[in-house]
């Protein structure tokens, strides 16, 4: 997965580790499909993290897989099918751990750059 | 005259055959077609969306490549059904067209009723065994190299498969059981 931005690009190693929470904190806002994530991801980061199309899939799968999320199929217009996603129990746990990860992260990080500006 | 549809199905067929890996088509169709609406809806024309959309989400090579990584976890403990299922496909074919043959060859040069069965249920022996060698042969191929038509063909072999016991029996349920299950593919 990879990301390039107006001006500034995200390592790739950030863009995958950060790519299972954002998956996760979109789903606990409510349940939603692969194009639609591609595109609520876009949008919140003002297009600096653009995740490849075919590269969510194999993400979603094996989220599902760890138990992590669910998926169901959902029939919408014109007779089209779209597989939606949800979030499970254990993902809303892997997201709270994920959380306080990034939490100490960026209270380490913020925290220093304070300092310098000061 | 530029047909999405079948722009579509063609795009479906290249994925499927290029990638060996289990692939989601259905859904990476939904996708495709949210994202050509989405084009077409500010301005483009339907095959520059489409186009762009396929652009987007990779080629069949590109695709390959995060589809095979991401299977490398899994897969290695499961059994592979469709595969298994097309080796033991080959092997029947392979069966039905020697007894055929052999069957064949006993009535030219011996003739006369097999065991207790009458003398005139050799010849459809003969024609049944070559007809099935044929069908398993045909699917077998399409399976490999068309793998669209090979599912509907898997499919109606599989049925044509249950009177013929025993072991087309078994080849049948197992098929209809096992084989070509959700929207995954294996080539």
């Amino acid at each position: 997965m990879y990301a390039w931005g107006k001006g500034i690009m995200l390592a790739k190693e950030l863009i995958a580790a950060s790519t299972e929470p954002l998956i996760l904190s979109l789903l606990e806002q409510g349940e939603s499909y692969g194009y639609a994530l591609i595109q609520e991801v876009r949008r919140l980061s003002g297009d600096k993290i653009e995740w490849t199309d075919g590269m969510l899939y194999p993400v979603l799968h094996r989220m599902e897989e760890n138990g992590w999320i669910k998926a169901r199929w959902v029939e919408v217009e014109n007779g089209r099918k779209r597989k939606y996603y949800s979030i499970k129990k254990d993902g809303q746990k892997a997201l709270k751990e994920k959380r306080e990860q990034w939490t100490v992260l960026n209270s380490v990080l913020s925290g220093l750059w304070k300092e310098q500006h000061v | 005259m530029f047909d999405l549809d079948q722009a579509i199905a063609e795009w479906r067929q290249m994925i499927a055959a290029g990638i060996k890996a289990p692939v989601p088509l259905d859904e990476l169709e939904g996708h495709l077609r949210d994202d050509i609406e989405e084009q077409m809806r500010s301005g483009l024309t339907a095959p520059r969306a489409f186009e762009a959309a396929v652009e987007r989400i990779g080629q069949a090579h590109a695709l390959k490549l995060e589809f095979t990584k991401a299977g490398e976890t899994k897969g290695d403990d499961m059994i592979n059904h469709n595969r298994m299922y097309s080796a033991v496909l080959a092997i029947f074919t392979v069966l039905t067209a020697v007894n055929a043959i052999g069957l064949l060859m006993w009535q030219r040069s011996v003739g006369g009723p097999i065991g207790h069965l009458p003398e005139w249920t050799v010849p459809w022996m003969i024609a049944l065994n070559f007809a099935y060698s044929v069908a398993m042969g045909v699917t077998l191929f399409a399976r490999r190299y068309r793998p669209e038509s090979g599912r509907r063909l898997t499919w109606l072999l599989n049925w044509a498969l249950l009177p013929a016991l025993p072991g087309g029996t078994v080849l049948g349920v197992y098929g209809l059981w096992a084989v070509d299950k959700e929207e995954t593919q294996y080539v």
